[in-house]
């Protein structure tokens, strides 16, 4: 048993703010103080220090086919970054598009200790499996996408019982090995392929008739019924176009009450005000996300630098192309279920809309009250690699230094914008919110993202530093599972993260019909594309974690 | 006056990174300064001073004696100065090269000259495969400056190359000039299959003719290019033996899958 002692401890999953108290971790769980008698193996004095869970990222591209692309696209950002072998570490490459192993490493020498990846297609599932097997140090999920493929819009179109729905979801979450459903440009990407260049939310699909609206309130309801934690994780139709934020609003409004995730909203938050016409609108944004509980969001912030863009999203990739840089882009189909388009992109703070994008994004994180319904993320790595996530901590808990990039950035963006007038500062109570425990319960993490008894013991202890940059940038100690993984910010022991997984209940009968339309339509076989439960661990984690559902009504 | 030299101890069992031993970045320090400068053993870091002895000199010169160790990234992105390897370079030599002078007495290991932009290569031996190609997953190659290779060239010799001269007295492997945009390679003792694969633009000059010339390159004749007289006296200066002595050649238009606005001379 190992006693770390008098840290001072943030887990508001438990409401506790800044307590010193004394954590007892053993085989790999926080446990009860064990009374006098009981030996310990060791003790860590945090005087001091704070302590908090292990940071959880529920919106990451670390895996699939996309980030794959991304990196063959950059070998000019990796040169600039390699990663040499050291200490038991594989060498890799990182900046933008980390390789797998640099991937792990680095989220872990923040202090994070679980990933999602947001965009998984069911047909690309293994893929996806053996890609993040390979990222160590972290806990892993993925999100099935579901909205622009072919089985599912027949479904919708002919009108089919809610209940067939339910259970195509409730399959495809089992055969893809998935955490949540994803729905991006919902009926989007397949309009694309119609040469739709937009598909507004009561829009009809050009070829199914179909509107955006539908493919939302099916499968809200869908997941709502089936029980999974995780409400539907959307990414709204118009990303990017000025004035969508009137279609963001409807977005929320079209799942009727019931949950729903908007993720990378600021780029979902934009007017079209101004001589640009292209101007913020997060206080409209955030206003409703303060109103409606039903709504949750993550902002997607960018920072300025080189990035790289990827998303399922072909049909606003496609017109995003034009902005490349370097000069080069990759737009695809993927069995005619989805697409992926990879666009590399260079933030900078002296152009007008992309400065204007940045504090867009930080006005959201200010005006949304309620931390434990927005997320701290920069949709990595659209917005910014994910190693920029310490400084984006800095510019929410610190105003001065806020307002300071505030002068660098274009001056008229800097005048659009009412960031200067908002004064708050989040606390370091907050940040464990939005980082830690909101995401894990937005998830259904019971064991993570707190520090309760019973809890995994993935534990982050921090310098109390006045730069909250360098502080979150090198905890002084990480604990995964109870081992010690991380020290002052470098890797001391590389573990081999769990992925987590919703095992909904649902009807089988419908693969009755999926193996005549697999046979008919797609390149495998419906048997091929199930990943079962026994290939996780061969595909490289620890260990498979279900998550049972309770089936709603 | 006499430069700095760094003569290897013993040789590792690995081959050992030499990005950032530059003249430009030895000039001026010590012979202590430069033993703690770090170098990579197989990805691992280690103090130069544990490979090598170091004998700190004056001004913008270094030799570097590798005794027989494979040295990777000679000259990496050098810009100034004069660096001479007495002995084989290994692979990366060149990378990115921007000027001065790098004289290798030696043969090189693959992808010398990758993405080359400036500056004067030597190489007294053979090269490997890739020389003054394109970095990896670069869309151009070399972009500019002169290599001079004494002996033979490996395969896929100036792939996507972009601008500047490669003289090579020896043969070339396959694909020589493959997917070339511009720039003049010439080799003097010919080359094997797919020569000028995917050529756009750019001389391919040959001094004997390949056993079988590509499909895709159009027979335009035998003509006389007075240009050619020029290039042999400023290659005569550089590589003499490399550039053959006529000004009459037989010239192939091609690659046509590809505009056809290249090259092939031979004899």
């Amino acid at each position: 048993m190992l006693r770390l002692k008098n840290g001072r401890l943030y887990d508001p999953a438990h409401g506790v703010d800044g307590v010193v108290r004394d954590l007892y971790v053993d085989r790999g769980r926080l446990v009860a103080e064990p009374g006098p008698g009981l030996p310990l193996d060791g003790e860590i004095d945090l005087a001091g220090r704070i302590v908090m869970a292990g940071a959880i990222d529920l919106h990451t591209h670390i895996g699939g086919g996309k980030m794959n692309i991304a990196r063959a696209l950059l070998p000019e950002d990796h040169r600039r970054d390699p990663v040499p072998a050291a200490d038991g570490m594989h060498a890799g490459c990182g900046h933008a598009a980390p390789s797998t192993w640099t991937t792990g490493y680095r989220y872990a020498e923040m202090g994070y200790t679980a990933c999602f990846e947001p965009a998984m297609l069911p047909t690309n599932a293994r893929h996806t499996h053996l890609e993040m097997g390979d990222i160590p140090m972290v806990d892993k999920g993925a999100y099935a996408m579901l909205g622009s493929d072919d089985f599912f819009l027949r479904l919708l179109a002919a009108g089919s019982d809610q209940q067939l729905i339910n259970d195509y979801v409730g399959w495809t979450l089992h055969a893809s090995q998935a955490m949540a459903i994803k729905v991006v440009n919902p009926g989007g990407i397949s309009a694309f392929k119609f040469n739709a260049r937009g598909l507004d939310l009561d829009e009809p699909h050009p070829y199914y008739g179909i509107t955006p609206r539908k493919v939302i309130q099916t499968l809200s309801r869908a997941v709502h019924e089936l029980g999974v934690a995780h409400p539907l994780h959307v990414h709204a139709s118009n990303l990017g176009v000025p004035g969508n934020a009137d279609t963001t609003l409807a977005t929320m409004a079209a799942a009727e009450g019931l949950p729903i995730h908007l993720t990378h909203i600021q780029f979902h938050s934009y007017g079209t005000e101004g001589e640009r016409r292209f101007s913020s609108e997060a206080e409209r944004i955030a206003d409703a996300i303060n109103r409606m509980q039903n709504v949750s969001a993550d902002v997607g912030q960018i920072l300025f630098g080189q990035t790289v863009t990827a998303s399922g999203d072909t049909m606003k990739q496609y017109a995003n192309h034009r902005h490349a840089h370097p000069d080069k882009w990759v737009v695809a189909d993927m069995e005619c279920d989805a697409g992926c388009g990879v666009v590399p992109f260079k933030y900078k703070d002296k152009n007008f809309v992309n400065a204007l994008q940045w504090a867009i994004g930080l006005e959201l994180f200010l005006r949304v009250g309620d931390p434990w319904r927005i997320f701290l993320t920069t949709d990595h790595p659209n917005g910014a690699p994910f190693t920029s996530y310490p400084h984006l901590i800095r510019l929410l808990m610190d105003r001065d230094f806020r307002n300071s990039k505030l002068d660098e950035i274009h001056p008229d963006a800097a005048a659009h914008s009412q960031l200067r007038s908002l004064e708050r500062e989040y606390s370091l109570y907050e940040i464990a919110v939005m980082t830690r425990a909101a995401p894990a319960r937005s998830l259904g993490l019971a064991d993570r993202g707190h520090l309760g008894e019973g809890a995994a013991a993935d534990i982050v202890v921090y310098r109390d530093e006045a730069d909250r940059e360098a502080m979150f940038a090198r905890p002084e100690y990480v604990f995964k599972d109870g081992e010690l993984i991380v020290r002052d910010g470098r890797v001391v022991n590389v573990v081999n993260g769990a992925l987590h997984a919703v095992k909904p209940e649902y009807d089988k009968g419908i693969e009755q019909s999926l193996r005549d339309y697999f046979e008919r339509y797609m390149t495998m076989s419906m048997e091929h594309v199930k990943v079962k439960d026994d290939e996780i661990c061969a595909c490289g984690a620890s260990t498979l974690i279900p998550h049972a559902c309770g089936r709603r009504a | 006056m006499s430069g700095t030299t760094l003569s290897l101890r013993t040789a590792p069992a690995g081959r050992i990174d030499m990005t950032g031993v530059l003249p430009e970045i030895l000039a001026g320090r010590t012979a202590a300064e430069i033993e703690k400068m770090p170098l990579r053993v197989d990805g691992v870091p280690v103090a130069l001073g544990e490979c090598f002895a170091v004998t700190a000199g004056e001004g913008e010169a270094l030799t570097i004696r590798p005794e027989g160790a494979r040295l990777d990234g000679l000259g990496r992105d050098m810009r100034t100065g004069m660096l001479r390897v007495e002995g084989a370079a290994g692979h990366y030599l060149a990378q990115g090269m921007r000027g001065g002078e790098l004289i290798v007495d030696g043969d090189a290991g693959d992808c010398a000259a990758n993405g080359m932009r400036g500056g004067c290569l030597r190489i007294a031996g053979n090269a490997g495969d890739w020389l003054a190609a394109a970095l990896i997953g670069d869309r151009a190659g070399m972009g500019g400056g002169v290599v001079a290779v004494g002996g033979n060239a490996g395969d896929r010799l100036g792939d996507r190359m972009r601008r500047g001269l490669v003289l090579v007295r020896g043969r070339a492997g396959t694909a020589c000039g493959a997917r070339m945009r511009a720039g003049t390679l010439v080799v003097a003792g010919g080359c094997g299959t797919l020569a000028g694969f995917g050529l756009r633009r750019g001389s391919l000059i040959l001094g004997q003719a390949p056993e079988a010339m590509p499909a895709c390159h159009g027979d335009a004749g035998i003509v006389t290019l007075a240009w050619l007289g020029l290039l042999r006296r400023h290659a005569e200066a550089i590589l003499p033996g490399a550039m053959p002595d006529t000004s009459r050649m037989h010239r192939y238009m091609g690659d046509l899958a590809f505009g056809g606005k290249g090259e092939i001379l031979v004899p």
